[in-house]
């Protein structure tokens, strides 16, 4: 990804908007290696994978003409796909994202000895925080939602991204301040 | 190109993109799936080698001057450093800062205008010596960047 061309890939883009499908279909090329590595890091199934990659296009096809800042379209892209993973996480366990980061230590590793279910016993309270989720920055909702709902290691969330192992530490710190600050 | 840990064959990628033409209901792409894979690839390569090409350039401005000297052009000859007269033989010690002396190439002129030979030539030690004529000597020495230094000795 880190060799797209954001000029080449938007003026790809206007000519989809128009209905062009080779256009979409170079766009498509383009991406779609980043986006089924982050499904599949993400989902931890291959085949899963696959079928969120091409719901992620359809929606993107469909949806292709409400973009108007044509060079944001890979993060759009990006937040589709990391959105429809959650769903599909959300489908198969009903109490996936029922966690409240805050009550774990964000920077330290040692979150994983907590019992998700001793931070969760508030409903409104997880509501209120799946809210504040929503509402951060894509980087760091994507960080905080893969490392505590998804349970993802920093090395994983950084593979399935694209990023260094120290910018997601840093999406997460600073998620866990936005995070605070909304709460208070 | 950037690795990814999961890759989706060529082929699957293709079909999934089928899907989602048919399933959004537009016209699929005329330009085979292959094609614009190969295209992409073509383009990164460039880019690549274009990269690559840039950074060995700019490698080498860095250090090329580990490599090349700026030429300092020798002007001068070679010096007298000493010289003594015993028992009828010139010792001459001679150095020069720049190309160094063509040992080769010295020769003296005596009054009638014959040339002679050092006698012995210490290149080690730069040391020449002359057996001393009985009248006055002119003495040529030149360095291996042409300078030649003329030096006339007389008799004591």
């Amino acid at each position: 990804m880190e060799d797209l061309n954001f000029l080449y890939l938007s003026s790809l883009v206007r000519k989809a908007q128009v209905g062009d499908s080779d256009a979409f279909a170079e766009i498509y090329a383009l991406t779609y290696k980043k986006q089924y590595n982050f499904a599949c890091h993400y989902l931890r199934d291959e085949y899963l994978a696959q079928d969120v990659v091409q719901d992620v296009y359809i929606h993107a096809l469909k949806h292709l003409g409400e973009i108007k800042e044509t060079g944001l379209f890979v993060a759009w892209l990006n937040q589709i796909t990391f959105h429809m993973c959650f769903d599909l996480c959300k489908k198969k366990d009903r109490n996936y994202g029922e966690i409240n980061p805050l009550a774990l230590e964000l920077s330290e590793d040692s979150y994983i000895d907590h019992n998700p279910e001793e931070v969760t016993e508030n409903r409104d309270e997880i509501r209120r925080v799946q809210q504040a989720v929503n509402a951060l920055p894509p980087p760091e909702q994507r960080a905080i939602v893969m490392r505590f709902y998804n349970d993802m290691q920093i090395e994983e969330i950084a593979k399935a991204t694209g990023v260094s192992r120290s910018t997601v530490k840093r999406q997460l710190l600073s998620g866990r301040d936005m995070l605070q600050k909304m709460l208070e | 190109m950037k690795s990814f840990d999961y890759q989706m064959d060529d082929k699957k990628a293709d079909e999934l993109l089928q899907n989602v033409f048919r399933t959004a209901g537009q016209t699929p792409n005329t330009v085979p799936f292959d094609k614009l894979l190969l295209r992409q690839k073509a383009k990164i390569g460039n880019l690549t080698a274009a990269r690559n090409i840039a950074i060995m350039l700019l490698v080498l401005v860095f250090v090329s001057p580990l490599f090349f000297r700026p030429a300092v052009k020798d002007v001068h000859g070679p010096e007298i450093v000493a010289d003594s007269l015993k028992e009828d033989v010139l010792s001459i010690t001679l150095t020069d800062q720049g190309t160094g002396v063509y040992f080769d190439g010295i020769y003296a002129k005596d009054d009638s205008g014959k040339i002679i030979k050092p006698s012995s030539c210490n290149e080690d030690r730069s040391v020449i010596t002359f057996a001393h004529p009985e009248k006055s000597l002119n003495i040529y020495i030149p360095d291996n960047a042409g300078n030649i230094t003329h030096a006339l000795f007389t008799e004591k």
